[in-house]
């Protein structure tokens, strides 16, 4: 059996491999990382064969080119992109077979931010507690630069249960020109009458400073938000803090654990999927949960 | 010590004491949080104690906000009684030279004290970790001297080097990492206070330090920090020597 070469020939703007990220070290201040669409990411792991939360390359904005020593289950997920290899065109959402020495190029990603790239088999690349996730003087190695290189184990197709196609449904049905839902946050008391109406009323732009750790959202009938000091606490991704310019950060994957801006309001885990495909410049607006969440 | 339970968003809860930066009301957090811990609850999934708060994180297709909130308070009550110890104790030397001094003038200037005052204010206390945040193994101690009070820096600096002992406000901490920082660095400690497995660490986290230990600082000499920091790197000393716990 042959082990299969992924060689990066180009690396995107912001490409990296990620897996289910970290779970108990929140406490010692490691962010939990990982995929920022879960559920893109875990797909394209199960239409190869791999267990879900293995590791995936995560493209942000622009596609990588990578080439493949040996032949490669593939598959990849994520936002509309063009996909090419050797000059055959393939689908998105869907297990793809390229041969040996072929070069694989994702473009034009669009209608999403972010798209996912498994390779079925077991990647050899480094982890830093338990997770393959980059982590800032920890694991910076596994952000991809043009060159970079990994062995992937047991690459071949019959060993493993693949699944040609996927109905993908479930995002798809939502839309980011939806209103999102939201939860009240712990310090929702620290906003004004006015500023909780607008919370919900305001159209939130992504500022383009945003990246893995929070998106940045701004509306000019928002701000300024009169700050009150809170002790720093615990935080999670999904969380919306207000920072005194009266800018939201709506935490990611890479937020800290904690912090002391008041956190009013929490998205509904399950839309974290949706707002990782958001690019900036982009608009998001927000509702109140009909749901009951008082405590 | 009362508490109130809160639903955060739909897959955490948020206890919390009084918002205050206190030895009685943190002891309380780690206490709690050790027995939730040491419970091995199915579900549970996070916690991250604060100074005055714990955040739970569960997964709300094991287990739900109500009766994990049951059972948080009914722990509460129950680990009242344990004793106040939350963690190991720690001596760590620091090297207060000029050279490991970064903010020498400026606190000088701001707190009316000298070098040596500063020093021993500083020295002077037995400080506990109310929380580990900011960065992987930065510990945030206190309480400061109210003689040490001061502000962050209005400009942030860009680089400080792991090891910077630095104070802001009530508190002061330990750059475990090279890192951007906005305290005020008053010295540096020869000892890492991250261990990889691959540098020999049998320890069960690759951390010197968790969140409930208590931390004292004495000062040392370059040519002792020099030395320290030999026989950290050759591995002749273990870390442990700098562990107090009887």
């Amino acid at each position: 059996m042959i082990d299969l070469q992924v060689t990066c020939v180009k690396a995107g703007l912001f490409t990296s491999i990620q897996d289910g990220g970290r779970s108990g070290w929140q406490e010692f201040g490691i962010p939990s990382s990982g995929f920022l669409d879960r559920h893109s990411a875990r797909l394209a792991n199960l239409l190869v064969g791999n267990s879900v939360n293995g590791p995936v390359l995560e493209m942000t904005y622009t596609g990588v080119q990578v080439r493949f020593s040996a032949m490669a289950s593939i598959a990849i997920t994520g936002a509309q992109c063009k996909i090419n290899v050797d000059g055959r065109k393939l689908k998105s959402n869907r297990l793809n077979r390229v041969e040996a020495d072929s070069v694989l190029r994702i473009t034009e990603i669009q209608e999403g931010a972010r798209v996912y790239l498994a390779i079925a088999g077991t990647w050899q690349v480094e982890t830093a507690f338990e997770s393959a996730s980059p982590l800032r003087n920890f694991l910076p190695q596994n952000r991809i630069q043009k060159g970079d290189h990994w062995q992937i184990r047991h690459p071949n197709l019959s060993e493993r249960q693949q699944i040609s196609e996927l109905k993908i449904k479930d995002r798809q049905t939502r839309s980011l020109k939806e209103p999102l839902s939201l939860m009240p946050g712990p310090e929702i008391s620290y906003l004004s009458k006015e500023q909780r109406l607008h919370l919900v009323r305001c159209q939130f732009e992504i500022l383009p400073q945003s990246n893995r750790m929070a998106l940045l959202l701004s509306a000019a009938d928002f701000g300024p938000f009169v700050s009150s000091t809170m002790l720093s606490s615990g935080l999670f991704p999904g969380t919306i803090q207000c920072t005194p310019s009266g800018q939201l950060m709506l935490l990611l994957a890479d937020s800290q654990t904690s912090g002391g801006y008041p956190r009013v309001a929490v998205l509904h885990d399950d839309l974290l999927d949706l707002v990782a495909q958001a690019r900036a410049g982009e608009k998001l607006s927000f509702q109140w949960s009909a749901g009951k969440f008082s405590s | 010590m009362n508490l109130t339970i809160k639903r955060y968003g739909d897959k955490a809860i948020l206890i919390e004491w009084k918002q205050e930066i206190d030895l009685k009301i943190n002891t309380t957090v780690h206490q709690l949080n050790k027995s939730l811990l040491t419970l091995d609850v199915d579900g549970l999934e996070n916690t991250i104690p604060a100074f005055a708060s714990l955040v739970v994180l569960f997964d709300p297709a094991k287990i739900n906000f109500r009766d994990l909130s049951d059972l948080i308070l009914k722990l509460s009550i129950e680990s009242q009684t344990h004793d106040l110890t939350t963690g190991n104790n720690w001596r760590i030397p620091v090297c207060y030279d000029s050279e490991f001094f970064w903010e020498e003038r400026s606190l000088c200037d701001a707190l009316e004290l000298s070098r040596r005052e500063i020093i021993n204010a500083h020295t002077a206390t037995n400080y506990r970790i109310f929380m580990m945040g900011f960065l992987p193994g930065f510990p945030y101690l206190g309480k400061l001297s109210e003689k040490l009070r001061t502000k962050r820096l209005s400009e942030p600096r860009k680089a400080i080097e792991a090891g910077s002992v630095a104070i802001a406000d009530l508190q002061t901490g330990i750059y475990p990492q090279n890192s951007p920082g906005g305290w005020n660095v008053i010295g540096r400690t020869p000892l890492p206070l991250i261990h990889l497995k691959a540098q020999g660490n049998d320890a069960l986290t690759p951390f010197l330090f968790s969140a409930g230990d208590s931390v004292s600082f004495y000062l040392i000499a370059m040519d002792q920090f020099k030395e320290i920091q030999q026989q950290m790197e050759s591995g002749i000393v273990g870390i442990d020597k700098y562990r107090i716990n009887d």
